[in-house]
């Protein structure tokens, strides 16, 4: 019946579908929708760029206008994977300029972007509207500087998170007069300063500028020129937020917020005082999302005081830290007592879940939460506990995201979590001790990471800490249905951990473990599931190099890479020698033929 | 079970220690990882797993490459080139997989993350990007807060500017090329030095380099042991909670000195309080100054603080006499400590002579008697014998 649709029809009804795993399915029913399908799709999204290469897209989808590529394995985020492994987005550039792609959107996640693939970016696509870096490196500001000048149609310029090279250059001046078009433009990563003038003519001109996030060198009167020119604006970037509290400049940034009743979505604070906080309160009752990650100038008094405002927030980034007690002990000039210790620490651990009970009391539409910490050096570092995680999910049961750095967790705080919120999709725990285990029992956190995976049937993502033993892998194992991607560190008795979760979990896609005991035989096992996920990480557990050549031989559709750092550049290492790290992921292409020295693909 | 310098436990294997060397970054206020004292944390990190029970013992305790992996070292003078280098190792980490825990382990709840995370690469999993932002911060103390620590009104705020107000001066700063060398000067040490300021960027650095030009290895090893005793001062005047304490910082405190700074204005200050740049702006000299003397520039008065036991008080300065009069020997003295561990698995009490007229008696049994199996090495000297010496 199917075959008597026009194809103009599939095309149609396939413009509706729009998320890839969707498009993906539809592919995947006949030949005649396969091939309508790989004709339509605009947006590709390649999770893995070695798992295929560019040409193949290109020649799968030759209509692409949108793509989505991730470079490196998520642990290099914590400087386990050295530089230059490689993920160098260069080659799918110039791919797509040699086949006259339009491209019109690239979003990169921790890729290497050197200036020449900007340029050639920019100039090889004249219709490119969006580019979207994080977490990448290797580009500097003559790079954007070319896509300003270039890009004539540019709406989107967003940078997360990147490392860039500060090259001093005007490039924010480089977008022409005639470019009136920016929706977005982010450059709260960038350390230099930009030309203030500049940038608020630029704002003057995008009268569709909807976010800005601003860095840390722009100075907070052009801040307030800019909010006065741009009312409109949702998502604000304050970059600073440092000035004196009784000036002039400040008395008019608090008219100018006033008068931005579009903003959703608050972030920066770079460098804040508390006291010019009051500024932004007027925003903070229509506020969605809030991020204070990076304000570490922002104690928890003030921070409380805040939050109170902000009862519409869903999503919520905030570091609590305290530094105090390094000072308490510092000005004492001589050691503190235990009682001492613990008394000051009562008081911090409860201003930081104090801080978290403010959030829990006033933000009832909250989803997503992130807590980092903001100082790991401090003596005696208090920040916030598992009561403060129980606060939370008293308070917000809409909450579907954590990410939360705490000092210490309980069995009992995380059983009563899982009670209160079934509905987690991420649920990332990280003890800043990694086996640390219950503050109370001192026993194994196995159960309270049971309840959770067991209460939350949605979970895709997980990351658990702390002490556990093989019996948490148990769990997951059992009661992981959906989930997708598991952070394994310092955590197991055995290989059997590993083997519960690799039976266990079916849509397993990312596995990433580190210094934890797993060794050959829970690697071996089933060797065919690695085709059915993205990737496995394995870094200082127990597998061995012998195992590593088994694997590759059985399967030859996986990468199978050895990252040896320093030493041992042995021309044979023993087959027992164990390895540092492995990364092994699926791929269509075959070893990659960028790997530098100090990767071997077996 | 083994009372636990975790000398029965740690690394499996030569191969253990390289790898793990290997592993071990800097911390960023510049001290190595492993030079870091802790209590408690169960863990054997790394490759060199905590298994490898008690037949490390003999091995294990001279020279570096030991068995034991940089965990579960005893200190002795062979590691103190710079820093000193100790370690945990897991607490009775006797045997089994290097997840193996024992019921004793709740010194794990009394490490500070700070010194866990510190020695493992790569923990907590916090983007390097954000790690850089964030951590290479100066570190701002604002009168406000100590406010909201104690409640107490009393505070002295008067010497203290507000960190953030004036952005004039960070913008000027970003204009000026300063030269940036500026003398720095110790108590104590007649000839000074001279920093050059330009050269970082942050407290961090400079306390640092500052660390690295002042503290020589006899100072470090007298360090060391005060910081030991610091611990066991910690210890037994309070019950409960352990709670570690970093080990001598310029910035922190913990150390006998504080970094100290004149301003254009001619005023003593403290390092450390106001932003990074804007100390940069105002900075004429350092100097490191003894902690006794500094006193004055503290903002909390101790009056804030629960009264600090005598007994505790009396060890330390009864130690830093000790400590003066014969650091150099300590190393020694800490060899016969384990010597005599090892002869007579006893940890009950040793005594040692050092330069034939200084007589130490090591007690261990009040930690012993705990059920908390300290896994470092802590010296303490009975204040009876102390008397002596006063």
């Amino acid at each position: 019946m199917l075959n008597y649709f026009p194809e103009e029809v599939l095309e149609h009804v396939f413009d509706f579908v729009t998320s890839h795993r969707d498009r993906n399915a539809v592919s995947l029913v006949c030949k005649s929708w396969y091939s309508v399908e790989r004709f339509s799709r605009e947006k590709v999204f390649i999770g893995n760029c070695y798992a295929v290469n560019p040409e193949r897209v290109i020649a799968r989808f030759p209509r692409v206008r949108s793509l989505t590529l991730k470079g490196k394995p998520h642990f290099a985020d914590f400087n386990l994977v050295p530089p230059d492994w490689g993920g160098y987005v260069y080659p799918w550039i110039e791919a797509m300029a040699k086949h006259g792609i339009n491209l019109e959107e690239l979003r990169l996640k921790r890729m290497v972007v050197s200036d020449e693939s900007l340029e050639l970016l920019a100039k090889s696509f004249p219709n490119f509207k969006s580019l979207v870096l994080v977490s990448c490196e290797g580009f500097t500001t003559d790079g954007l500087a070319a896509i300003a000048s270039n890009c004539r149609f540019l709406r989107e310029l967003d940078l997360q998170e990147n490392e860039v090279d500060d090259r001093k250059g005007q490039w924010l001046s480089c977008f022409p007069d005639s470019c009136t078009s920016l929706i977005s433009l982010n450059f709260a990563c960038l350390k230099g300063e930009v030309n203030a003038a500049a940038l608020e003519r630029l704002v003057a001109r995008c009268p569709n500028l909807r976010s800005l996030r601003l860095n840390h060198a722009v100075p907070l009167d052009t801040l307030q020129k800019i909010l006065t020119q741009a009312p409109q604006l949702n998502d604000l970037g304050t970059g600073s937020f440092v000035h004196d509290p009784d000036s002039e400049t400040c008395g008019k940034l608090k008219n100018a917020m006033k008068k931005c009743k579009s903003i959703r979505s608050l972030s920066g604070f770079l460098d804040v005082n508390a006291r010019c906080l009051p500024a932004v309160y007027p925003i903070c009752t229509n506020l969605t999302s809030l991020n204070l990650s990076y304000a570490p100038g922002i104690y928890s008094n003030d921070l409380i005081k805040l939050i109170c405002h902000c009862k519409k927030l869903e999503r919520l980034w905030v570091c609590f830290f305290i530094k105090l007690i390094h000072y308490t002990y510092f000005f004492s000039g001589v050691p503190l007592s235990n009682q001492g210790l613990n008394w000051i620490m009562q008081i911090l651990d409860t201003i930081g879940d104090k801080g978290l009970g403010a959030v829990a009391s006033t933000c009832k539409e909250l989803q997503e939460l992130r807590v980092f910490p903001s100082d790991l050096y401090g003596v005696g570092n208090a920040g916030v506990t598992e009561e403060g995680l129980v606060a939370i999910s008293a308070g917000c049961p809409k909450l579907n995201s954590i990410l939360y750095f705490c000092q210490q967790m309980t069995n009992a705080a995380l059983i009563t979590v899982a009670k209160n919120c079934p509905n987690f999709i991420r649920f990332r725990l990280c003890t800043l001790n990694p086996t640390i285990p219950d503050a109370v029992t001192n026993l194994p956190l196995d159960e309270g990471f049971g309840a959770i995976v067991q209460s939350c049937k949605g979970l895709k993502r997980l990351s658990v800490s702390g002490l556990l033993t093989d019996q948490v892998f148990l769990y997951i194992g059992m009661y992981a249905e959906q989930l997708e991607m598991l952070s394994i560190a310092f955590a197991g008795d055995s290989d059997k951990g590993m083997l519960y979760v690799l039976n266990g979990c079916k849509k397993l896609k990312k596995l990433e473990i580190r210094d934890s005991p797993f060794g050959n035989v829970a690697l071996l096992a089933d060797v065919g599931k690695y085709e059915t996920m993205r990737s496995l990480w394995m870094s200082s557990c127990e597998v061995t190099f012998g195992a590593c050549k088994t694997l590759a031989e059985k399967m030859p559709r996986l990468n199978v890479e050895i990252i040896n750092e320093g030493e041992e550049i042995e021309a044979s290492p023993d087959d027992r020698h164990r390895v540092e790290k492995m990364y092994l992921y699926r791929t269509l292409v075959g070893p990659r033929r960028d790997a530098p020295d100090f990767v071997w693909t077996l | 079970m083994e009372p636990s310098l975790g000398l029965g436990g740690g690394g499996t294997g030569g191969g253990g220690v390289g790898e793990q060397t290997a592993m071990m970054e800097k911390d960023y206020m510049g001290m190595s990882k492993e030079a870091e004292l802790e209590l408690g944390l169960g863990l054997s990190l790394g490759n060199s797993g905590a298994g490898g029970g008690g037949g490390g013992g003999a091995a294990v305790v001279k020279g570096k490459g030991s068995a034991w992996g940089e965990y579960g070292r005893i200190l002795t003078a062979k590691d103190f080139p710079n820093g000193f280098s100790c370690g945990t190792s897991g607490a009775a980490n006797g045997g089994g997989t290097k997840r193996e825990r024992a019921a004793t382990d709740g010194v794990d709840e009394g490490c500070t993350a700070a010194a866990v995370s510190s020695q493992v690469v790569g923990w907590p999993p916090i983007r390097s990007y954000r790690m850089n932002t964030l951590f290479s911060q100066t570190k701002t103390s604002n009168v406000e807060e100590n406010k909201g620590v104690g409640g107490n009104e009393n505070n002295e705020k008067s010497n203290k500017k507000i960190n953030h107000g004036n952005d004039k001066n960070d913008a000027a700063l970003k204009e000026r090329g300063h030269l940036g060398f500026v003398k720095v000067n110790m108590d104590g040490l007649p000839i000074g030095r001279k920093v050059d300021l330009n050269a970082h960027k942050s407290y961090e650095t400079l306390a640092k380099t500052l660390e690295e030009m002042f503290f020589k290895p006899s100072l470090t090893i007298r360090s060391c042991v005060t910081y030991a005793c610091l611990m066991l001062a910690a210890i037994e005047s309070g019950g409960g909670k352990e709670q570690s304490i970093q080990p001598p910082k310029l910035l922190d405190g913990s150390s006998e000195f504080v970094l100290t700074y004149e301003d254009k204005e001619g005023d003593w200050m403290l390092v450390g309080d106001v932003p990074w740049g804007m100390f940069f702006n105002t900075v004429k000299r350092l100097r490191i100054m003894r902690t006794s003397e500094a006193n004055g520039l503290g903002l909390l008065s101790r009056t804030l603080l629960p009264k600090i036991s005598d007994p505790v008080v009396q060890i330390r300065r009864k130690l830093d006499f000790l400590l003066h009069y014969c650091s150099y020997h300590i190393s020694t003295l800490i060899e016969q400590v384990i010597d005599y561990r090892l002869k007579y698995d006893n940890w009950t009490a040793i005594s040692g002579v050092i330069r034939n007229d200084v007589l130490f008696h090591f007690n261990f049994s009040s930690f012993f008697s705990t059920q908390v199996c300290l896994p470092i090495f802590i010296a303490t000297f009975s204040p009876s014998l102390l008397s002596s010496f006063s």
